[in-house]
């Protein structure tokens, strides 16, 4: 990892892209500022930790999961008795999407 | 038709044998997050989980995650269009909306993730999941009644 020490208004260039600076420090507090380019996506690392749980636990089956689902489903085909085909040039076979 | 489209079939030891051709393909750019390294997929149906489908990896077939399609009702916001610019330009209904689905703490109950939908562009077969800035939407929230 890559340490450096940075003053208020001072600024840390990531990329050609990309720029950090620290706006403020108040006690444990510190507010950073980050330019970016729109399409690169920014989050507090706990919201992106939370969903890669969530992924992995969604995609490498959690016991019970396809029991679950597929209860889950009856429930929700009882519960809405619409059309469950969508406009058909989406599906490019019965099996796929 | 003039060309005859090759038929693939993927081997997925959750769902059995997928046929698809390489027109089915939805690629993830920057993959998803915990999957990060994942590009091509493929979006597979199963009779007896419909609504459900679900989000196979072809680089690696254990992998498959539950979707539920997300409605305008059901979606808790829209992505930016600064988020989707990496899948292209849509149509008006290209763009489509799903709820990571999986097991909550009561272990037969179902939750779904509406804080970070995966969003597909249908025209371009393009995909991301994008992170809503919405800190109120749950990320484990019971399914939409």
């Amino acid at each position: 990892m890559l340490v450096l020490t940075r003053r208020i208004g001072e600024r840390l260039r990531i990329g050609a892209d990309i720029e950090l600076v620290v706006l403020d420090v108040r006690g444990r507090d510190v507010r950073l500022g980050v330019n970016a380019p729109s399409s690169v996506a920014i989050h507090r690392e706990e919201i992106y930790l939370k969903i890669q749980d969530n992924n992995r636990a969604a995609a490498l089956g959690q016991p019970g999961l396809t029991d679950a689902l597929a209860r889950a489903a009856r429930e929700l085909r009882l519960r809405k008795p619409e059309p469950q085909a969508k406009d058909g040039t989406q599906c490019a076979r019965p099996s796929v999407h | 038709m003039t060309m005859l489209e090759t038929a693939l079939v993927f081997q997925s030891p959750k769902l059995g044998d997928v046929s698809y051709t390489t027109e089915d393909v939805v690629r993830f750019p920057q993959g998803i997050p915990g999957f990060e390294q994942l590009r091509d997929f493929l979006l597979v149906t199963r009779e007896e989980c419909d609504p459900f489908i679900f989000l196979a990896a072809l680089e690696r077939p254990e992998v498959a995650l539950p979707l539920m399609p997300l409605t305008p009702a059901t979606l808790g916001g829209r992505a930016s269009r600064a988020a989707l610019a990496p899948l292209g330009d849509a149509g008006d209904d290209a763009v489509v909306y799903y709820a990571v689905a999986s097991i909550g703490l009561n272990a037969s109950e179902i939750i779904v993730n509406l804080r970070a939908p995966i969003v597909i562009n249908l025209d371009t077969r393009l995909g991301c999941q994008v992170i809503l800035p919405d800190e109120t939407l749950p990320i484990a929230a019971p399914l939409p009644a």
